[in-house]
């Protein structure tokens, strides 16, 4: 089976390379929505084909408290185009209304060129209540997760992107939101890189009557060693 | 290219991905918002409704869809209204299909033929023209309110119109619940869930979800009754009544067409749904 030695040894060749990342962002839906928050992560990349990744995430205003977190583990399978399938969990929180979600997720994302990704999967909500203090389960969902992302400028240290999806790291979109933006990266030193994203979402999809009513922010430095 | 290619390009855009729907294109993205029709809303008044009997009986559905020339199961509905002997109905949007001046019309002549009262809140479909908004409220008056029943009961409607309910009329819904009477329905064009693998036929943002769910729990809210999609679910979850209360439209998603019955006694609330007939 020489394709599974082809994926054994580049595992066993070990050389893990350390990712800490820190953000700070703004999370608003009209209505419901309007916080800043601040979000811890580290990226591990094991080997050039396994990674994991967690993130946890504070609510900084307009109180402060616990916002979320999320953990994942990703698997690419060096062929071409490149396939990576990522799979986790994340958690998020509502203090105001005394609710949050647990989400379970699956990934492929497939890099059909140096400047396009693709990704489809799945994920399995399951949204709680906690009021009087006791967790209570409501009616979990299954929805679809999709991700295009298009590389539209790459320079010497900067990169840009359009993004279409309804998943990042530390939310699931309904799928029918159809939240796009931009995002970008522009490499301050070999080691240090300073990101950013901006998206919004469309609601009410299902009725024609379109209205913008998300707005994510974000902005981030990373460290690679 | 030019500004003036790119306004023809957008506008033939939004044409053709608009073409074959009922939708006009200027209603688009120019419907007046949530925010803006639940601030007019509240700005209107209703005159609270007494009914002499200990027992009241009402019926709530949704999607007659006036208009579709597929039709609906009204004169059904009249016969099997008239034998319950009903105190007044609730609809729960997409009263028209287009949103026209003339759907608006009939749907208004239909139920004064009744003779019942009723109330009404709006759907997707009542805002498909650019004036949609104007004729629903000259025919009905506002789509966000509450109405209380002799005092027992209070109907609070809520304005799903665009699949969101926005900040005033959340606002808004938080001071209503902390109000007696403590007995209360929502009633709304989109639901909240739409079993384990949802259509987009459902509210679309988690966190309007979620804040929903929640005062509802914390009110202790009886029931939310949706319409949107066309067929007849109930779930209860936290202590709440969902339901998804079924359709007098012939298009029907599942299930049978008909409508839900509430029955509300002095110290109780009833309910069943009331298949109408589908041959």
């Amino acid at each position: 089976m020489p394709w599974l030695l082809s994926l054994s040894l580049p595992l066993l060749t070990l050389s893990p390379v350390i990712a800490p990342d820190l953000s700070i962002g703004y999370q608003g839906e009209t209505g419901v929505n309007s916080r800043w928050l601040l979000a811890a992560g580290l990226n591990v990349s094991i080997s050039p084909l396994l990674a994991v990744d967690a993130l946890s995430c504070l609510i900084l205003m307009p109180y402060a408290n616990w916002n979320g977190y999320s953990l994942s583990a990703g698997f690419t399978y060096p062929a071409v185009p490149a396939l990576t399938l990522q799979g986790g969990l994340q958690q998020n929180c509502w203090h105001d209304w005394y609710a949050g979600e647990d989400r379970l997720f699956l990934l492929l994302n497939s890099r059909i060129t140096n400047r396009f990704t693709v990704g489809l999967g799945f994920c399995h909500r399951q949204p709680f209540s906690l009021i009087g203090n006791r967790r209570q389960n409501l009616f979990p969902e299954w929805n679809m997760i999709y991700q295009l992302s298009w590389k539209f400028l790459q320079k010497d240290r900067l990169e840009l992107n359009a993004k279409l999806g309804n998943f990042d790291r530390l939310e699931i979109k309904n799928p029918q939101q159809f939240p796009f933006g931009i995002g970008g990266g522009y490499r301050l030193a070999p080691e240090w890189k300073i990101w950013g994203n901006c998206q919004t979402a469309i609601n009410g999809l299902s009725t024609g009557l379109i209205s913008l009513t998300n707005l994510d922010i974000e902005i981030g430095l990373q460290y690679a060693k | 290219m030019p500004n003036s290619c790119r306004r023809f390009g957008c506008l033939g855009l939004i044409i053709f991905l608009t073409a074959g729907c009922e939708i006009d294109p200027r209603a688009l993205l120019s419907h007046p918002d949530v925010d803006k029709r639940v601030r007019e809303s509240l700005n209107l008044l209703n005159s609270p409704p007494s009914f002499p009997d200990d027992t009241i009986r009402f019926a709530v559905f949704g999607d007659l869809h006036i208009g579709k020339p597929a039709g609906c199961y009204w004169q059904d509905f009249l016969i099997v209204a008239c034998s319950l002997r009903l105190n007044f109905f609730c609809v729960a949007g997409d009263l028209t299909d287009h949103g026209t001046d003339a759907e608006f019309d009939s749907v208004a002549n239909l139920f004064l033929q009744t003779g019942l009262t009723y109330f009404v809140t709006l759907g997707n479909h009542d805002l498909y023209r650019h004036n949609s908004w104007e004729y629903y409220k000259e025919r009905f008056g506002p789509s966000c309110y509450a109405q209380k029943i002799n005092n027992r009961l209070k109907l609070i409607f809520l304005d799903t119109g665009e699949g969101r309910l926005g900040a005033v009329q959340f606002n808004w819904l938080e001071q209503e619940l902390t109000t007696p009477p403590a007995r209360t329905i929502i009633i709304t064009h989109f639901p909240l869930y739409d079993d384990q693998t949802p259509t987009i036929f459902r509210l679309g943002s988690n966190a309007e979800r979620a804040k929903l769910q929640s005062l509802m729990q914390q009110f202790n809210v009886f029931a939310i009754c949706s319409g949107h999609i066309h067929g007849f679910r109930h779930y209860q979850l936290g202590g709440i009544n969902h339901f998804t209360i079924g359709t007098m439209n012939r298009a029907l998603d599942f299930g049978k067409p008909g409508f839900l019955l509430f029955t509300c006694l002095p110290d109780t609330i009833l309910w069943r749904f009331v298949p109408l007939n589908a041959n």
